[in-house]
Parts: structure tokens; sequence; C-alpha cells
């Protein structure tokens, strides 16, 4: 609420500055949830529990949400700020592939009927998939000229570029969407739990 | 800032849609994982 009251607008890009608070958190709640993703897929390949498996995905399409949601919102901006939705910005560019890379994630799930042998090659899939997410969010956009502004929070010297109200509302924001997003896996885990305990009874 | 306050007013509704319904999903994953026990 108080991103819409508090902080006064941005000198140049004005009012748009203000869906940072809900860009960035998406972006990162995202990265959380690929990384997520990906640790489950471990322990399904050491313990080889579909209960495992079933956090993974859970995860990773909540990842995915947040993802389009980052991208939705990344393109609202652009408009504000650059005249157009979407101008194949090297971040925007690597957002897609992101997006494509887990949506074949999910193509490759729902193209296996077998649970054990849909899990085991989900689960290596999704290891390979997190690789490229560092390289695809926080390198690709830095060694490529991009529009993107690169010094919302830090700057090169690591040291924070905002005032001490937009810190706070920002991290507020933060810790806002972490909770969300653990809330959500939560509903989604156990329900998938359910789901193959209803599942087994049926078999 | 008017403008700012009808975006506040949507996003808040919004927010509050997204907690109504966790919170009434929750309570419904919750009576099924009793059911099953």
């Amino acid at each position: 609420m108080f991103s819409f009251i508090e902080p006064a607008p941005q000198k140049i890009i004005g009012e748009a500055s203000r869906i940072f608070y809900y860009h960035i958190p998406q972006a990162w709640i995202s990265v959380i949830a690929f990384a997520m993703s990906m640790i489950y897929s471990i322990r399904f390949l050491k313990k080889r529990s579909l209960d495992e498996d079933d956090k993974a995905a859970a995860t990773a399409g909540l990842g995915f949400m947040f993802c389009l949601l980052a991208a939705v919102t990344g393109a609202i901006f652009a408009k504000v700020t650059w005249g157009s939705f979407w101008n194949w910005d090297p971040r925007e560019t690597s957002i897609f592939i992101l997006l494509l890379i887990y949506g074949a994630y999910f193509a490759l799930r729902g193209a296996i009927a077998e649970d054990e042998k849909r899990a085991a090659l989900s689960a290596v899939y999704a290891i390979f998939a997190f690789i490229t997410v560092p390289f695809l969010i926080f390198v690709v956009p830095r060694i490529v000229p991009s529009l993107h502004p690169s010094d919302s929070i830090v700057n090169e010297d690591m040291k924070f570029t905002m005032g001490p109200s937009v810190r706070t509302i920002f991290f507020s924001s933060l810790i806002v969407f972490t909770a969300v997003y653990f809330w959500l896996f939560n509903i989604t885990r156990r329900a998938l739990k359910i789901k193959r305990h209803l599942l087994n009874e049926d078999k | 800032m008017d403008g700012n306050y009808v975006v506040m007013t949507v996003t808040l509704v919004i927010w509050l849609g997204i907690f109504v319904y966790l919170l009434k999903l929750d309570k419904k994953v919750k009576q099924l994982e009793e059911k099953i026990k």
C-alpha cells in the first residue's frame, strides 16, 4: 500500500517506477522456486521418493507463474519507459528463453504416463534447467548492452542505491511475496500428496 | 495522485482476494488431510 503513497516518484520515469516493488520480488521468487525445484529433484534422485518429485513439480509451477508475472510487469514498465511492450532487449529475451525452458519441463512431464520414469527424467531435466537460470538472469544481461536498469538495488560497489523509505517498502514487498510463495508451495505440496494417496487407493 | 489511489485500491482488492482464497484453500486441504488419515 505504501508503495503507492510514500516514496516520491522517480525523477526520470515518474510513477512507473513504483512497479519496481512488484517486478523485482516476482523475479526473485521465480529464481528461488526454480532453485528449490532443482534441490527437490536431486533429493528425488537420491531417495527415489515420489513425494520429492511432487514437491519439485509444485515449486517449478510456482516459479513459472512468478516468472510470467515478472515478464508481464516488465513489459508494462517497458511500454511506459521504452515505448513498446516487447523490444527483444537481452533481459526480455533471457526471460523468454527461461519461460520456454520451464514450459518444456511441463511438456516433458505431461508426455510420460509412468510415474517413476516421469519423475526420473524430469528430475534430471530440472537440474540442467536450473544451471541456465543464473546464466540467463545474472550473466547475459550484464555482458550484452541492455536498456534494463542494472543498479536499482545495489551499485557496482555493492552499496544500496535506494533511499531509506524505498528500501523499507522494497524489502517489505520482498518478504510478503516470499511468504505468499511458501504458503502457495505448502498448499500445492499437500494437495499433491492427497492426490497421490487417493490414486494409490484406487489402484 | 488520484490515479495512484485507484491503482492502490485495485491492488488491495486483488491482494485481499488472493489472501481469502488461499485461506479457504488451506482450510479445505486440511479437512481432506484429516479425512484420509
